[in-house]
């Protein structure tokens, strides 16, 4: 089992997390930042890290942890 | 013989398979597992039978983890093959989901090797996070083997369709890109100036739209020159489609002719 956990890199933009941020601030709230992670929930018994590399993520755009 | 590689969800490969049909140049239809060894014996096919394959625009396995991903990922399993096939000068174009499948595949930008493991090049989700679906203008800033046809700084108009197709790339990828002259087509005004949205329609890095490789044998671009092939997809009077010569070129290289 594990949750890998896929976001965009520092100085790339995010632009579903931008239009969040517009849309929360349209509804009255003070927001700093929006980031929005992707969670692969995997359950397997297999070499996870491997298919981060394979699929999962495109390191030129993306960081991603694996807990 | 030009193989269209198709999987679930691509969805271009019709316009594709015509505009060689209609040029007289033998194509044929070829799924992704025909080429990975997975299909039945009787259906397979060895890419090596082949002198071009072109990969078609559409939503291939749904876009899902991220556009061309999936295709890509699969599409390696016969990386070893691809990297011959380049080699050996035949042929690899890819358009929209197409390119975004060369990218991650790793055989765009071509520049540290024919084939990386790693994408070096990210067709990211457009700054205006929407789908953009209209005809833009493109500047044709170099040749290669795919654009022979079209003159150097040439203007040309071009649909588009996605909404992952921001090119985004290291600073020392450009700078190779740009030193080896493998930018091929660049969005642009009517006037023929880089301008800003909507002209550049996703917020590309130095409003790239093409590139090629460092042969100019395997080529990619967002913008769909098969849905102006004919005249009458222009949204303003043409003799010619300006999507025409694009095949005409491919043809033109297959035949060796240039």
């Amino acid at each position: 089992m594990a949750k890998v956990y896929v976001k965009y890199k520092k100085g790339i933009l995010d632009p579903e997390a931008e239009n969040t941020k517009k849309a929360l601030e349209m509804l009255g709230y003070n927001i700093k930042d929006v980031k929005i992670w992707k969670v692969y929930d995997i359950k397997t018994k297999d070499n996870v890290e491997e298919m981060v590399e394979r699929l999962l993520v495109n390191p030129v755009i993306h960081e991603y942890k694996i807990k | 013989m030009i193989a269209i590689l198709r999987m679930e969800g691509t969805n271009n490969e019709d316009d594709i398979y015509n505009a060689f049909a209609a040029l007289k140049y033998p194509v044929e239809m070829v799924h992704l597992k025909q080429f990975t060894g997975e299909a039945k014996k009787e259906l397979q096919r060895n890419i090596f039978d082949y002198e071009g394959i072109m990969i078609p625009g559409g939503f291939s396995a749904g876009d899902y983890v991220r556009a061309g991903a999936i295709f890509g990922a699969r599409l390696k399993k016969i990386s070893k093959e691809l990297k011959e096939f380049v080699k050996e000068g035949r042929i690899i174009g890819g358009i929209c989901n197409g390119f975004q499948v060369l990218t991650e595949v790793g055989l765009l930008p071509g520049i540290d090797n024919i084939i990386v493991s790693k994408p070096q090049i990210s067709l990211a989700v457009n700054d205006s996070a929407k789908f953009e679906c209209r005809h833009v203008f493109l500047k044709h800033e170099n040749k290669c083997f795919f654009t022979e046809k079209y003159e150097k700084n040439e203007i040309i108009q071009v649909p588009i369709a996605h909404a992952e197709g921001k090119f985004i790339t290291s600073k020392r990828i450009l700078e190779e890109l740009k030193e080896n002259n493998q930018i091929i087509f660049k969005y642009v005004n009517r006037a023929g100036n880089y301008a800003g949205y909507p002209f550049n329609p996703n917020g590309s890095m130095e409003n790239i739209a093409g590139i090629s490789n460092l042969e100019g044998n395997v080529f990619g671009m967002m913008p769909h020159p098969e849905r102006v092939f004919y005249p009458y997809l222009h949204q303003e009077k043409k003799k010619v489609g300006d999507g025409k010569r694009f095949f005409e070129s491919i043809i033109k290289y297959l035949r060796r002719e240039v």
